[in-house]
């Protein structure tokens, strides 16, 4: 379990990368792009913590 | 509308570099086997006749853009004729695309890489450091990505025409005949499965607008075409005077096995981990290549004033995609099945339909 948590750091940092983006757009009042940055990080996010939880555990 | 790497501008000789190595890197990959299947003795051709396909397309593009959208690439005419919902489901389709073959060609060197030259590393960390060089790369941008594979090039060349003629001890031409192999019905159907390998003709058409003069998209399409095509069928040729039809259908990894071959004498013999840098090279430019056009093609789509920051999401999904399933043959069936059978109607179709209907639509206004 922590092996899978520390390997999670990575992906974390990439999420708070993407939602920083998204954030920035949103402050630009672009929606759309916004939200499909959103999803984009937390497809990958949740990607990653699937392949690590099956290596890690 | 915001439009991302706005002054992103490549020469003409770094874009058919790139797009050179897009088509030509099949050689490491599991192509040699899939058409090996299709022709047999004749797989030689099906390269030969998959580019008349790409050719015709490349011109038919050529024609339709200089006719009626002579600065714009294949995203803006979408944008300017079709209105925003419409340009994002089929920049989100064609991005789809592009990151699937990204992280199928990534588990497939990966795979390479691990039970060739790395036996007791773990994959993922094989495919981390490939990922982080790759999303590096393509963070540079797209004269960073030109100028590397303009570098490249000549060694990837040198390094196939090296690896077809130090086996020139082993071939044997009589496993060329007979000369139409599975005969040309099975031919033809090959021909037909496998010409998506020519991705150069959509890569082109996305990023036209930012070659250095859109005008030479034909020169370029033209010849990054031809010079793939000659790269491929050396490699073919050599491979089936090299191996039997019946092994030449088995093997994972052809350029690996014929590198295993070389024996020309006491010293000059394995000399596969010299051919690993110029297939890690070519790895790169490759993978770098559908990862930044991915990201153009969803960053037009969905407004993103910029590009660079969605890279380094882009590249962890590219990994963690490539690492989901379980074993290799899924991944090869998936290659073999689905994208390299179905994947023309983006290459090819995709392109051609939406700029014959864009030009019969009237110029909408892009907000």
């Amino acid at each position: 379990m922590l092996r899978f948590l520390a390997a999670m750091v990575i992906p974390l940092w990439v999420l708070v990368y993407t939602v920083q983006f998204g954030r920035w757009m949103h402050k630009k009042r672009l929606r759309v792009g916004a939200w499909s940055a959103y999803t984009v990080g937390a497809a990958a996010f949740v990607a990653a913590g699937v392949v690590l939880w099956r290596v890690c555990t | 509308m915001p439009r991302p790497q706005a002054e992103a501008s490549i020469g003409g000789r770094e874009m058919t570099a790139t797009l050179t190595i897009v088509v030509a890197s099949h050689t490491f990959l599991n192509y040699p086997r899939v058409v090996s299947a299709a022709g047999y003795e004749a797989s030689w051709m099906v390269p030969i006749l998959s580019a008349v396909i790409a050719l015709v397309v490349v011109l038919a593009l050529d024609w339709l853009f200089q006719r009626y959208f002579s600065d714009m690439g294949l995203a803006e005419v979408f944008q300017q004729r079709f209105g925003i919902p419409v340009t994002m489901v089929l920049c989100v389709v064609i991005a789809l695309y592009f990151l699937a073959i990204t992280a199928i060609i990534l588990r497939q060197f990966m795979e390479n890489v691990v039970t060739t030259v790395l036996p007791n590393t773990p994959i993922y960390v094989v495919g981390g450091l490939f990922i982080i060089t790759v999303v590096y790369v393509a963070f540079c941008g797209l004269e960073g990505i030109g100028r590397i594979a303009f570098l490249a090039l000549p060694v990837f060349v040198v390094g196939i025409i090296s690896l077809c003629l130090f086996t020139m001890n082993q071939w044997r031409p009589a496993f060329l005949f007979p000369l139409w192999g599975a005969g040309i019905p099975n031919l033809l159907w090959g021909v037909l499965d496998n010409s998506s390998i020519f991705t150069n003709v959509i890569v082109l058409a996305m990023i036209r607008m930012h070659i250095h003069d859109p005008k030479e998209f034909r020169r370029m399409g033209v010849r990054s075409t031809l010079y793939a095509t000659v790269l491929l069928v050396c490699f073919l040729l050599t491979y089936h005077m090299v191996f039997s039809p019946a092994e030449t259908v088995k093997l994972t990894s052809p350029m690996y096995s014929m590198a295993r071959l070389i024996h020309l004498g006491r010293f000059v013999q394995r000399l596969e981990s010299i051919f690993i840098f110029m297939w890690v090279s070519a790895a790169v430019v490759k993978l770098t290549i559908t990862l930044w056009c991915a990201a153009y093609a969803l960053s037009v789509g969905m407004g993103w004033p910029v590009l660079r920051p969605i890279l380094p999401a882009l590249g962890l999904l590219c990994l963690a995609g490539s690492l989901l399933p379980t074993n290799l043959s899924v991944v090869l069936q998936t290659m073999d099945k689905l994208i390299l059978k179905w994947t023309w109607f983006i290459v090819f179709l995709l392109p051609l339909l939406g700029l014959l209907i864009a030009a019969m639509l009237p110029k909408r206004k892009v907000v």
